[in-house]
């Protein structure tokens, strides 16, 4: 038997089997992928092992020993940690507070031992090379890359004999994915058990030796990564074929119809002097490293942050001074941290998507009924987004589908400048594909799309050009042949762009 | 290196502290002779019976809830205490931990509820406010009871003749309070009150210290209903009603959100200070009633302004440069 055992694990909530009759197996040294669509039921499976969720019935055994776990300390305590794609940071205690949070070591008065927490902080950054982050500073403060680079370290440093990273690399920049991979690589020679969670197949080709494969709730196939090839994981996952991935690439932009210009918009150190223009039917690449002003472009378009310089909308030049504003504008966000901005988690997909289109359903003072149901039915076709009914709440759907509903949220507002912020994290393969085809759509049919995301491999295939950022300036646009991953990286590390004589990649 | 955050500015009680020192400039304007340690030991006096009130409810705020049931412990605490207590001393012992017990009882089932069913805080609190605080009319009907003298003596003690009990009282309660916030259910109050599914990751028992809080809500609670009996030497079945807004109002001049994980009892005691301090001030200068109910409303609504104000500037001042 190997050292770490899921047995026949099943998982019903009201109305869905999450998890029937799954399993999942690995040895000590091994990094095992988990691979599968949203929804398949690798989060239930994550959560069932780390306590969070009590399974219908199942065992977990880890050499050789039945594990019965009913919390999440019951868990941790057990040497079983993971690192959350959500988080699980608090962020008003301090960067130490976090890295021990749950597990303090206690003085003679039993209160918390400061000085210890201050020294094993420190050892612990300097250990993994993390020593750029102030133990001191509270969490609120991190940008969501440093804030899951510290669920990494806070996941090691519970010292697990099992650990599991759930979606850890989807914020991180191609330096801390690199960082990262080495560490895993160095946890699986120490001889843990790694399970890997990811939707880049590049990556766990890289850095796994099996994946296990999960469809509908239990597991399909275990296979050697020497022996899986990409197009057959797909198939697996999907349980049907799919052709290209991306859409083909066609020009729709009209050169003379500019629809956003940005000129010398600073904020802070954030942002420095960016120059933009966004024209309609363009699809606009933002790429970079992480945290080099990306989010802070996209929040000064939308009106969430204040800005120096100049913004002109259709030629005019506004003061985006809030949401109301740039949604007057006809711009709608589709944001990242889906379940903190994009969605009300707790009202139904129904309200969520009219949510931000309110006046467009209004007949005088009242809703009318027969206008909204026509909007959520077209949106939600238009999406394929699966939901029992437009009633059900968006909280119990699937990461991809809550994703899809954020996306239908804010086309419902009819907007003709659509500003995606990494749109896909987190997101699988199918509903991807989906997304692209309709970014391409809605370019066709006019609209200035700016498109951020933290995949180069994405920027390339899906947008016209692409302007990469690096310390809050534009380091440089990449148009037609010019836009390949290379040319990103290079300028996202302040090299020049190169012409490329041979084939990409 | 910086463990911790320091400094007066980033301290949620910020706000009630620069209050609290206009307003006592104020006073010792008007009345340049007041200071004084006997004159510190009254004010302390007056002030203890909502400090009591305010300190639990700061507990639960600070995991994000609230408690309404205080108004109906504190009155079934002094309904009780004033029926039952005898004048000797074991009588005055007992019935006062039983009094204190009922609080905390009060308070688990609070929280059990709470936690355990998922039920909102506004409504199982606004439950228990109800079902104890008519409880308490039928302990005792109307105002009185037959408080033992001995009682209130000792309540109202000056020791040496200067410092009140009451100022004991708040200095220990404050001692307590910076020991407890850097303990490990001290944490967990923060943390729960920020982010409660981050803290079930890492394994921190939500249901306990939801627990310990609202048992200490009803823990004190019970303590304001009984020094009110004390300082007033009467019971009444309607002692809560006036504790629950100004409990509330004085915990959130002093910088704890509503919403849970910022602040603490340092700003409440500060917070409940302000709040006595500008009602004497009214007094003072020979105002009605009617204006101090005023008077404390708007120095809620400043109070809430300035901490959210300046938070805001904050941001946008660190954005800006």
């Amino acid at each position: 038997m190997p050292d770490f055992v899921m047995k026949n694990i099943c998982k019903s909530f009201p109305g869905v089997k999450a998890l029937d009759n799954a399993n999942f197996n690995a040895n000590r040294g091994d990094i095992v992928a988990l691979l599968g669509e949203n929804g398949a039921g690798k989060s239930t499976l994550i959560k069932v092992l780390c306590g969070e969720h009590k399974p219908d019935s199942g065992e977990i055994f880890f050499e050789g020993r039945k594990l019965s776990i009913h919390s999440t300390r019951d868990a941790i305590e057990q040497k079983i940690c993971a690192v959350y794609q959500e988080l699980s940071l608090v962020p008003e205690l301090t960067i130490a507070e976090n890295m021990f949070l749950g597990f303090y070591e206690v003085d003679g008065l039993r209160r918390v031992n400061y000085r210890k927490l201050e020294e094993r902080t420190a050892e612990l950054f300097k250990k993994y090379d993390a020593d750029y982050l102030n133990p001191g500073m509270k969490v609120k403060e991190l940008s969501l890359a440093q804030k899951q680079v510290l669920e990494i370290l806070k996941a090691l440093n519970r010292d697990g004999d099992i650990i599991v990273f759930d979606e850890a690399t989807s914020a991180l920049s191609d330096k801390n994915a690199r960082w990262l991979m080495n560490i895993i690589r160095r946890l699986a020679e120490e001889g843990k058990v790694i399970i890997f969670i990811s939707h880049r197949l590049d990556e766990i080709r890289s850095l796994c030796s099996r994946v296990i494969v999960y469809r509908a709730g239990t597991d399909v196939a275990d296979l050697k990564i020497e022996e899986a090839d990409s197009d057959q994981l797909v198939a697996l996952m999907l349980g049907r074929e799919i052709g290209g991935y991306y859409p083909e690439k066609e020009n729709f932009v009209r050169e003379d119809e500019v629809l956003v210009s940005l000129k010398n918009v600073c904020s802070g150190h954030a942002l420095r002097n960016v120059n933009l223009d966004l024209r309609a039917g363009e699809i606009l690449g933002v790429g970079g490293l992480a945290g080099q002003g990306q989010s802070e472009l996209f929040k000064c378009l939308f009106g969430l942050l204040p800005y120096s310089g100049e913004i002109a909308i259709k030629g005019k030049v506004i003061r985006m001074n809030n949401t109301a504003t740039a949604m007057k504008q006809s711009i709608a966000l589709i944001p990242e941290e889906r379940g903190l901005q994009g969605v009300v988690l707790k009202q139904s997909v129904r309200e969520n998507i009219v949510l931000a289109s309110l006046d467009k359903i209004a007949n005088g003072l009242f809703l009318s009924k027969a206008k909204e149901s026509a909007v959520v039915d077209e949106s939600m076709k238009a999406l394929s987004v699966k939901a029992e009914s437009p009633e059900t709440l968006v909280g119990t759907l699937s990461g991809g589908n809550q994703q899809k509903v954020v996306l239908a949220k804010a086309l419902a507002t009819e907007p003709d400048i659509i500003l995606m912020y990494d749109i896909t994290r987190g997101v699988d393969v199918g509903t991807k594909k989906e997304m692209f085809n309709m970014t391409k759509q809605y370019a066709k049919e006019g609209k200035a799309i700016l498109f951020y995301s933290t995949d180069s491999e994405e920027l390339v295939n899906v947008c016209g050009s692409v302007v990469v950022m690096n310390g809050g300036m534009i380091a440089g646009r990449l148009d037609g042949d010019m836009s390949t991953r290379e040319n990103i990286i290079r300028l996202s590390v302040g090299e020049d762009a190169k012409e490329e004589n041979d084939d990409e990649n | 290196m910086k463990i911790k955050e320091r400094g007066f500015f980033k301290s949620p009680a910020k706000v009630s502290i620069l209050l609290f020192i206009v307003v006592e400039l104020i006073t010792f304007a008007l009345q340049p002779n007041v200071l004084s340690m006997s004159w510190i030991s009254l004010k302390a006096e007056s002030a203890i019976t909502l400090m009591f009130a305010a300190i639990g409810e700061t507990f639960v705020l600070l995991i994000g809830g609230i408690d309404l049931s205080i108004a109906g412990v504190i009155s079934i605490s002094s309904s009780f205490a004033a029926v039952y207590m005898k004048d000797n001393l074991f009588s005055m012992i007992v019935i006062s931990l039983l009094t204190i017990l009922i609080g905390i009882v009060i308070g688990l089932f609070n929280g059990f509820v709470i936690q355990k069913f998922r039920v909102q805080p506004f409504i199982v609190t606004f439950a228990t406010w109800y079902i104890f605080g008519g409880i308490a009319y039928l302990v005792l009907p109307k105002d009185g009871g037959d408080v033992p003298q001995r009682f209130v003596k000792a309540l109202t003690w000056r020791i040496g003749g200067k410092f009140s009990v009451a100022l004991v009282i708040i200095i220990v309660c404050l001692l307590l309070w910076v020991w407890l916030k850097k303990t490990r259910i001290g944490i967990s109050l923060f943390a729960v009150g920020n982010n409660a599914h981050a803290a079930s990751l890492n394994g921190i028992n939500v249901m306990r210290t939801t627990l310990f809080a609202y048992a200490a809500s009803g823990m004190f609670a019970a303590l304001c209903g009984l020094y009110r009996v004390a300082v007033t030497a009467t019971g009444s079945p309607t002692a809560g009603e006036s504790f629950f807004n100004q409990a509330i109002s004085a915990a959130v001049i002093g910088g704890t959100l509503l919403t849970g994980g910022i602040g603490g009892q340092l700003g409440t005691i500060i917070g409940v200070l302000v709040f006595k301090a500008i009602t004497d001030l009214l007094v003072f200068a020979g105002a009605s009633s009617y204006w101090s109910t005023l008077f404390q409303g708007a120095l809620l609504v400043i109070a809430v302004l300035f901490s959210t104000v300046s938070e805001i500037l904050r941001e946008r001042k660190g954005l800006a440069e």
